[in-house]
């Protein structure tokens, strides 16, 4: 019985989270294609590609270790806090929120800020909040494999050890979507052609 | 085998277990994204569906910086 209302409580939390980020981030990916809408009818079109591609470049270069360029960023992370203070759920739903908003908070990689750039590029708020929604719902699956990520309810610290050494294939993972993602602008703008 | 980190208790035998599963899951989400990607784009002939999986396998990296 309590088994079952854990479960419960988590499954409601997890859906929390996953909902309320992809709200978040929906919401940031109109903002940015709102932007690119905006400038597209102030300076025109010629930008759009090598915009795309310079900020990818960018964070290919950064990924492959060329010298070390601070990413922009606001060096934040989730308060803890609501942790000890609001109900699970509650806590889940800020979090997702706060997460979803992709920028307030920190980044381990380059390739938001390509996205943003995509987003802008296309100047098409409901083509950038999918981008954004899909880019949310990558980042949140991992907590619904957490069941299976974690052996016993005490293994965070180890998992926190075990993310370290997951890092350097992430790291490949997020070069191998730069190219592609790359790739894809160019084979994009030769299809508008 | 336990020890601390950081003031908590560790199981070390647990990290090689987690890790193979965490380095799993990155593997198939990732794939599942940009394979999707790749695969929508090609049935589709839409490139822009590429770049949405890209999104999805980027944001599949971004399991720490929380």
């Amino acid at each position: 019985m309590k088994v079952a209302s854990l479960r419960r409580r988590w499954l409601v939390s997890v859906v929390l989270y996953t909902a309320a980020g992809a709200l978040a981030s929906t919401a940031v990916g109109i903002a940015l294609g709102l932007l690119g809408a905006s400038l597209a009818a102030g300076i025109g079109e010629g930008w759009r590609v090598p915009f795309a591609l310079a900020v990818g470049g960018f964070g290919l270069a950064r990924m492959l270790g060329a010298p070390r360029i601070p990413l922009p960023q606001w060096r934040r992370q989730t308060p803890e806090f609501w942790r000890f203070r609001l109900p699970m759920p509650i806590t889940a739903t800020l979090w997702g929120l706060d997460l979803g908003l992709v920028f307030t908070t920190w980044l381990t990689y380059p390739g938001p800020w390509f996205l943003a750039a995509l987003a802008v590029v296309g100047g098409s708020p409901m083509g950038a909040a999918v981008l954004f929604g899909a880019h949310w719902l990558g980042r949140a699956a991992w907590v619904w494999f957490a069941p299976y990520l974690l052996p016993s309810a005490v293994s965070a610290p180890a998992t926190a050890l075990a993310i370290v050494r997951t890092v350097p294939l992430l790291h490949r993972v997020h070069i191998v979507g730069l190219v592609v993602g790359l790739t894809g602008v160019i084979l994009v703008a030769l299809a508008g052609r | 085998m336990t020890g601390m980190v950081a003031g908590a208790r560790v199981n070390a035998d647990e990290i090689p277990v987690i890790t193979g599963r965490l380095r799993l899951v990155a593997l198939l989400l990732a794939t599942i994204g940009l394979g999707g990607g790749v695969a929508a784009a090609l049935i589709a002939s839409e490139p822009v569906l590429l770049l949405v999986g890209v999104a999805a396998g980027l944001g599949v990296t971004q399991l720490t910086g929380y």
